[in-house]
């Protein structure tokens, strides 16, 4: 729950004052192309590895984007070599403009496991050595689980469910071990269209800071009691107010911290450099990186499904 | 190798360029000013004609008695380079009378031996002849003996004077002044009344003459009169005196449009702001676009940017002393205003007529008049919409005897908006109802009584009980009912609240002791109890069939603490030509079984380099026991105000500066040079990303702290405070740095309000009686702020599938090497008012009309990055935003 969007009544009292934005030109510090490396490791499905490179922030990425194609990928666990890595192309689905553009990944068939250490090296002739080490966590183990659909309205008055987990204390320090939940709710639908009785909902908390994005979440007085609220369904003008439960699905993921500051930061990073409108602006703050030598987040989870 | 902040180079050239400036000044300064050489003709001419004719020449003030000049005296004399040493002597030779220099004047008396005299004490208060109102800091000299003084706080003022013929001369900026001869023989009080210049022609020489900025040994302090600041255009026609301390020199408004203040390098939780001596915290409404206090209600205003005098403590970088008016004791009268913001209404008056009085003054915004019935016009009642802000003043004072009186101050003043909404949906097979109520507010309250006595002519004081208290709250109800319905389906009551605050209570005494005509003693203490409410948050949810939902976070985090300090001031007269502040101010803290103890040294000097110039030098340390936690640096209500606990140590400072200060002839115009370095340390800040709520109950140890900030630069400010036309000019050159560990890998980088060139100019012209013109201009060097200077894909892009090649969300972006790595376009603006004046029937009305921004410059407010849609091909640009274009303001007043 941040502060900032209670001040919405506030510009809206200055929106007649403000000045539409305006291109300017000024010199701006010179930057090196690096080589990126994303990828999030998780047990039971093989390793992907995108590279691409930076570019300067005024640059642009082109059609072709910054991917990276002829890298020597190599991937160690536990410093012992599973290979290197080969590259596979494929297309990417863009919602916003209905078309697909080129997009592409290194790939190796082996599922890694959790609880042992995965270290990434890029070599291209062009840039900089890259490499990562990430550490998959161990499974969480769930003792309970309670789901109540329709629990309560949100502040915008959307109604939430409440999915109550129960969570055995696990071999990681209680201050690093971070939770992710994600999953699929599905409800009954006469639109007869597939897609339009399920939405996806994703989640992070930490065992003694609990962040409250979104205005979703809720420490409980138990800590061993992790409780989540998620959006229900929206008021698409065809689904039925508050239309009978199906079912829903979840996963819940242990991961590291470098994960969960990513995400939770991501957003407040787009927000600074990228919003045009900041009544109040605020710091663009570094996201976490892991990459020696380059850029992007090597890291992992380890998660177990369930479903109600 | 790590950068320390003194290895910048910047320093080495504020010294060199304040050098530089200094010398010539300073060498033209030492002229000794008895040895011009005059020219002089005069024939049968009367002795004061004869004085009016060399004060014209040499630019050296005269004073004398008329009393005491032969009344049947007549010169006649030649003289051509002449010194003028000489040249009087001749003059007075055979008139009785004879000469010395006196400070930067030339005193004439009688040449008979004096009897020897005895001193007897002169004191009093200084006052609107016309309202009562207590004049402060005004000026008062005996023109025989040298002797002077300045009113304190409450008006008061005492001077030791031979028991002879006495020329008391009071002065004070916007009034006339005023002349009293007289023979004292014992010790007297007298009520002197200045009666306001309305025809602000240039009559007021011979004040501007004891007003003089090289007599006084305080620097680095400026008070604008609150009629001039009246007059001053303003955004939205507002008045505003936050805003009007903004345009001095060393004082930054921090963003576009913000009534916050950055004194010499220091943030906006530095600032000591005092109403009626009650501390305050959040003084801004609207977000910051406007301060709390309402001109109509105030006294004086003064700010001072260094060499604290040992009275103040607890805040870094600058004390804002706001005084409001005490109410007319002798007759009814009002004043008000209808802006396009705001209405205010004051009346002020006599309850016993020169002994009880009051003010009462409010201020209110109307926005939501028109908001609340526009918005449930459009949704059939079922919503509401509203914003506003309003100030309450009242004072009551009460004279019991010419040594006793009381006051009782109490302002009130909050920003309210509320966000609310009711539905009932229909739909088969089921109805509800839902209810959604979301308020915010956030507000000062403030009390506090004062006894003012009189323990003897040389000994004032004053006793303060002080009751203050800031808050903040944002509250969130929801409300559900379902008459039918599947059982899942329920009732319920869900309600959120934040509330955070700060509440004090506290004693103080202040005395004011003069001993003697060069020395003037001030001390006192003070008891400060602060409660602080970093943030209480309430989940509360009820259902009909169960027991009630609820949670409470940070009610454990209240934290009470205990402030006091002693101090002790000398203001030492060591001759003519040299004074002294020197005072020390001793503060304790407890909190949380942990005390703080702080020895905090002022010292201020001030030597006669020559005539009219005075070279002045300050020290200050200074300890502040709370900081505010806040993500943009901007002042926010919702930043949070946090006590120096055990694990955060206070934030510290000490500043030293340097400067001359001169006088023009006939007083009229004065300038100070000031130089200063200002070091802080135990400064705290969030880290990366991080918001109150995430620190929930854990702040102390989720903070940056033990961050420093060093500031230094120089100030120019040359001022005409009399005539028709009035107004300044200010120059800052300045360096403002700060150091986190954990920011920016630990090494210093540019404070966002770091800004090297800063000049204001300000111009009031009184056409005639009925028209007034006025207009400031602004230029800046741009703030600091960081700019990427590269991005890339992120994993939310890559592995999570989010992308689009036509927008930039999603892409993460690449931070240089440094915070704050660019620096924004140049700030400029002029804004321009016109008042028309006219006298009614029953009193005065006037009509003002501003223009803000007047040439529609487009100043940044920030950067980001963004597409360049204009552009053939959409390409990736800097964009910058700009706020507050032109915008005209008309704005009606009234006095009756």
């Amino acid at each position: 729950m941040r502060q900032q969007p209670y001040f919405l009544i506030l510009i809206v009292c200055t929106f007649f004052l403000y000045g539409c934005p305006s291109v300017i030109e000024v010199p701006l510090p010179p930057h090196e192309h690096k080589l990126v490396i994303n990828s999030l490791l998780h047990p039971g499905t093989s390793i992907k590895i995108y590279v691409s490179h930076s570019v300067g922030i005024l640059e642009d990425k082109g059609e072709k984007g910054t991917l990276v194609k002829n890298a020597k990928v190599t991937i160690f666990e536990d410093d012992i070599s599973l290979g290197q890595l080969t590259y596979r192309d494929t297309i990417r689905w863009i919602h916003n403009s209905s078309r697909s553009v080129p997009w592409g990944f290194y790939h190796l068939p082996y599922a890694p496991k959790a609880g042992h250490t995965y270290r990434v090296e890029v070599v291209h002739d062009h840039y900089p050595t890259a490499s990562a080490t990430t550490k998959i966590p161990t499974f969480p183990h769930i003792t309970h689980h309670r789901f109540a659909p329709y629990h309560l309205l949100n502040e915008s008055g959307d109604p939430l469910h409440l999915l109550t987990l129960r969570v055995e204390s696990d071999s990681f320090d209680r201050q690093k071990t971070f939770y992710q939940v994600t999953g699929d709710f599905a409800y009954t639908t006469d639109t007869g269209m597939p897609d339009d009785g399920k939405f996806y909902f994703s989640s992070l908390r930490q065992n003694d800071v609990f962040p409250r994005q979104e205005g979703v979440f809720f420490q409980t007085q138990d800590e061993s009691l992790p409780r989540l609220y998620f959006l229900g369904i929206g008021n698409e003008s065809q689904v039925p107010v508050n239309p009978p439960f199906e079912k829903a699905a979840f996963e819940l993921r242990t991961c590291d911290s470098l994960y969960f500051a990513y995400i939770l930061y991501f957003p407040n990073q787009q927000e600074a450099a990228f919003g045009d409108f900041q009544f109040f602006p605020q710091e663009i703050e570094e996201l976490p990186t892991n990459v020696q030598g380059g850029y992007g987040l090597v890291t992992s989870y380890a998660g177990i499904r369930d479903s109600l | 190798m790590k950068k320390h902040l003194l290895d910048y180079q910047p320093f080495t050239v504020f010294l060199f360029c304040f050098l530089l400036i200094a010398w010539p000044f300073s060498m033209q300064a030492q002229a000794p000013a008895l040895h011009q050489k005059i020219r002089l003709k005069l024939s049968h001419a009367k002795l004061e004609k004869v004085f009016q004719e060399l004060e014209d020449k040499t630019q050296i003030p005269f004073s004398y008695s008329p009393e005491s000049l032969p009344k049947d005296a007549r010169i006649t004399f030649h003289c051509k380079n002449l010194p003028l040493d000489k040249a009087l002597s001749k003059i007075l030779k055979n008139t009785g009378l004879t000469f010395e220099v006196v400070g930067q004047q030339i005193v004439i008396y009688s040449s008979k031996p004096a009897p020897q005299k005895t001193t007897v004490t002169f004191s009093g208060y200084v006052i609107d002849a016309e309202s009562g109102e207590k004049l402060l800091h005004a000026s008062v000299q005996d023109l025989v003996s040298g002797h002077g003084s300045i009113t304190n706080n409450y008006g008061f003022f005492s001077l030791e004077l031979p028991a002879d013929s006495a020329a008391i001369r009071v002065a004070y900026v916007t009034y006339q002044s005023d002349t009293l001869h007289f023979k004292l023989h014992k010790s007297s009080q007298q009520t002197i009344g200045l009666y306001q210049n309305y025809s602000l022609e240039e009559v007021s020489i011979q004040a501007g003459e004891i007003d003089r900025i090289d007599l006084t040994t305080q620097m680095s302090r400026h008070a604008i009169p609150i009629e001039q600041i009246e007059q001053m255009p303003a955004l939205l026609g507002e008045v505003d005196v936050v805003k009007a301390m903004q345009l001095l020199p060393g004082v930054l408004a921090g963003q576009e449009g913000s009534s916050g203040l950055y004194v010499r390098g220091g943030g906006p939780d530095q600032n000591l702001v005092l109403l009626d001596g009650v501390p305050l915290y959040y003084v801004s409404h609207l977000g910051g676009l406007f301060s709390i206090f309402n001109a109509q209600a105030l006294n004086s205003v003064e700010i001072i940017k260094g060499g604290f005098p040992a009275r103040y403590g607890g805040r870094l970088s600058s004390v804002l002393d706001v005084h409001m008016k005490e109410g007319n004791t002798q007759k009814l009268e009002g004043a008000g205003s209808v802006g396009l913001l705001a209405t205010t209404l004051s009346i002020q008056g006599p309850i016993i007529k020169d002994k009880t009085s009051f003010i009462l003054s409010g201020r209110r915004t109307y926005f939501d008049l028109f908001s609340n019935p526009l918005v449930k016009l459009l949704t059939d009642g079922t919503s509401l919409f509203g914003y506003h802000f309003y100030d309450l003043n009242l004072k009551l004072n009460h004279r019991f005897s010419d040594k006793d009186r009381i006051y009782l101050s109490t302002y009130m003043g909050s920003d309210r908006s509320r966000v609310a909404f009711e539905e009932e949906i229909h739909n088969v097979p089921e109805k509800l109802s839902n209810r959604f109520d979301a308020k915010l507010a956030w507000g000062n309250r403030l009390v506090s009584g004062r006894w003012n006595h009189l323990w003897s002519d040389k000994l004032f004081s004053n006793v303060t009980a002080i009751y203050g208290k800031y808050f903040y709250s944002n509250h969130f109800t929801a409300e559900r009912e379902v008459p039918s319905g599947p059982p899942n389906r329920q009732n319920f009551f869900l309600k959120r609240a934040y509330d955070s605050g700060i509440e004090d209570k506290g004693l103080k005494i202040d005395f004011d002791f003069y001993p003697s005509h060069n020395h003037k003693l001030t001390f006192g203490a003070n008891g400060l109890l602060h409660t602080f409410q970093p943030g209480f948050s309430l989940y509360l949810l009820q259902h009909p069939d169960s027991l009630p939902e609820r949670e409470v976070q940070g009610d454990s985090a209240q934290i009470s603490s205990m402030e006091a300090y002693v101090y002790l001031e000398d203001h030492w007269h060591i001759s003519d030509r040299v004074s002294l502040k020197a005072g020390l101010h001793a503060a304790t803290y407890r909190v949380k079984g942990t005390s703080y103890h702080s020895l905090q040294p002022r010292v201020q000097f001030r030597t006669q380099v020559a005539t009219r110039t005075a070279f002045k030098a300050a020290y200050s340390s200074m300890t502040q026991f709370i900081h505010l936690l806040t993500h943009t640096g901007t002042g926010l209500p919702s930043d949070i105000w946090v006590p120096a606990t055990d694990e955060v140590p206070p934030q510290q400072s000490q500043q030293v500066s340097l400067g001359l200060a001169h006088t023009l002839p006939k007083g009229i115009w004065q300038c100070t040079l000031e130089g200063y370095y200002k070091n802080m340390t135990g400064l705290i800040a969030y880290r990366r990303g991080q918001g109150f709520y995430e620190t929930l109950g854990n702040w102390e140890k989720e903070i940056e702290k033990g961050g420093k900030g060093a500031a230094y630069g120089l100030e120019f400010f040359l001022q005409k405070k009399r005539g028709k036309t009035t107004g300044w000019i200010g120059y800052s050159l300045g360096w403002n740095f700060r150091e986190f560990e954990g920011i920016n890998g630990g090494k210093p980088f540019p404070y966002r309000y770091d800004r090297r060139h800063d000049i204001k100019v300000v111009i009031s012209h009184k056409v005639n009686s009925k028209v007034q013109l006025s207009g400031s201009w602004v230029l800046g060097s741009g703030n600091a702020i960081t700019v990427p200077e590269g991005r890339h894909n992120s994993l939310v892009t890559d592995v999570l599938a989010h992308y689009s090649p036509f927008s930039l969300g999603g892409d993460i972006v690449v931070l240089g090497e440094e915070r704050n790595n660019l620096r924004m376009r140049t700030y400029h603006r002029l804004d321009l008012s016109a008042t028309f004046q006219k006298e009614t029937k029953w009193g005065k009305s006037s009509w003002k009309m501003g223009i803000y921004n007047a040439y529609n410059r487009k100043n940044p407010f920030f950067y980001f990055v963004g597409l360049d849609l204009d552009a053939e091909q959409p390409t990736t640009a800097l964009k910058q935003l700009s706020l507050f274009t032109l915008i005209p303001s008309i704005s009606y007043s009234f006095e009756f």
